[in-house]
């Protein structure tokens, strides 16, 4: 067992086979540095418990392919990522930190199906992003590249 | 509070190479960060086709691109010679998937070839290509192919009536196909007269084009003769 804890001081024991899909945790084992508590300064017992329900879920993944649980796994990464961007956004920086590389692949797939051809409006309402371009430099990001700000499939909807 | 504010560059760079071209160029329009991640080579590198240094390395003129994004966007606004001049290459401007255009005089043409009051090779304005056949006189048949491209499972054999482009020349469609069965293979590509023998003059024949299907994965083509 393998010991993590989070920036709120909290910790939890995950398996070794487990917390291994993640690149950088598994090359502290291997340089010897694993020895006693993991500390993650970077992430929030909150986001630290939804990383480790999917490396749990996925410590299995070459067996899946083997008994045909594909499906159950495909099931469970639809329902992991429905959350909202917030949270969406604290797992994607905690799988880049912790350097796990399908988690991250997960959830930027995730992200990008909601912007889909959103438009410049929805997509600042939905992120709720600041908007700091002038009109001008605003302006000239859209001349550079018109065909991509007209066609009947942008969405001007928030969801 | 913004929440992509609080994610480093590299993620959201990560999260537009999941996107398209035009959600790219839409989320760039939202902010400085957005506009400063959508520049990154993760993300146009992963929209360039797999094989694009492959298709690169054959450039006539080598050339080099300062970023991924000024490559796709090049490829994407103007075809490129490959091969020594027998072959261009472009992407397609709304899906970014392949385009190859194999100039006329890599086809095998009957009556093409020392016979110049059949068809004669003239160089026209519009070409990116050196010569176009022009069929000067009687009997217009035309060429086999083979091309050096993956294929091999015909899929449906659709023959359209031409429709003109928007660049003033004539296409027509002959079929597409499908390959799932790994890299090396011939296609064979005709167009010929089969319903008489009526003289055809000023037929200038410009090039055959191969388009890569936008909703396939596999290798999957569109073939067309281009002419007018």
């Amino acid at each position: 067992m393998v010991k993590l804890k989070s920036n709120d001081d909290k910790e939890f024991e995950v398996e070794e086979a487990a917390v291994i899909q993640s690149e950088m945790i598994k090359n502290m084992i291997e340089d010897g540095c694993a020895t006693s508590v993991i500390p993650l300064p970077n992430i929030d017992s909150k986001t630290l418990i939804k990383v480790i329900e999917y490396l749990n879920k996925h410590i299995n993944m070459g067996k899946a392919a083997e008994t045909g649980e594909e499906d159950d796994l495909k099931e469970f990464d639809e329902q992991f990522v429905n959350m909202g961007w917030e949270e969406l956004f604290d797992v994607i920086m905690a799988a880049n930190y912790l350097n796990i590389h399908e988690l991250m692949e997960l959830c930027c797939q995730s992200a990008a199906d909601r912007l889909k051809n959103k438009s410049v409006r929805a997509v600042r309402e939905m992120l709720k992003i600041t908007n700091d371009l002038t009109e001008e430099e605003e302006q000239e990001i859209i001349n550079d590249a018109p065909w991509a700000f007209e066609g009947p499939e942008i969405d001007d909807t928030v969801n | 509070m913004d929440y992509f504010q609080l994610l480093p560059e590299g993620c959201v760079s990560n999260i537009l190479s999941f996107t398209s071209p035009k959600d790219v160029a839409i989320s760039s329009a939202t902010s400085w960060g957005f506009n400063s991640a959508a520049e990154s080579d993760v993300i146009w590198n992963k929209f360039l086709p797999d094989d694009y240094e492959d298709v690169i390395s054959r450039y006539v003129s080598p050339q080099i691109f300062p970023s991924k994004k000024e490559l796709y966007f090049s490829l994407r606004d103007s075809a490129i010679l490959i091969d020594g001049g027998k072959l261009s290459f472009s992407l397609e401007k709304k899906t970014g998937k392949k385009c190859f255009m194999i100039s006329a005089r890599e086809l095998a043409i009957s009556w093409g070839v020392d016979t110049p009051w059949y068809w004669e090779w003239i160089s026209h304005p519009d070409s990116r290509f050196v010569n176009h056949v022009s069929d000067q006189e009687a009997e217009q048949r035309a060429s086999v192919i083979s091309l050096v491209e993956k294929m091999v499972r015909r899929r449906k054999r659709n023959v359209k009536r031409p429709r003109k482009r928007s660049d003033g020349w004539m296409e027509v469609e002959l079929g597409n196909f499908f390959n799932d069965l790994g890299e090396d293979g011939d296609i064979e590509a005709r167009l010929m007269e089969i319903s008489g023998f009526m003289e055809k003059v000023t037929l200038l024949f410009k090039e055959l084009s191969l388009d890569q299907h936008e909703e396939e994965i596999v290798q999957s083509y569109n073939i067309a003769y281009v002419f007018s």
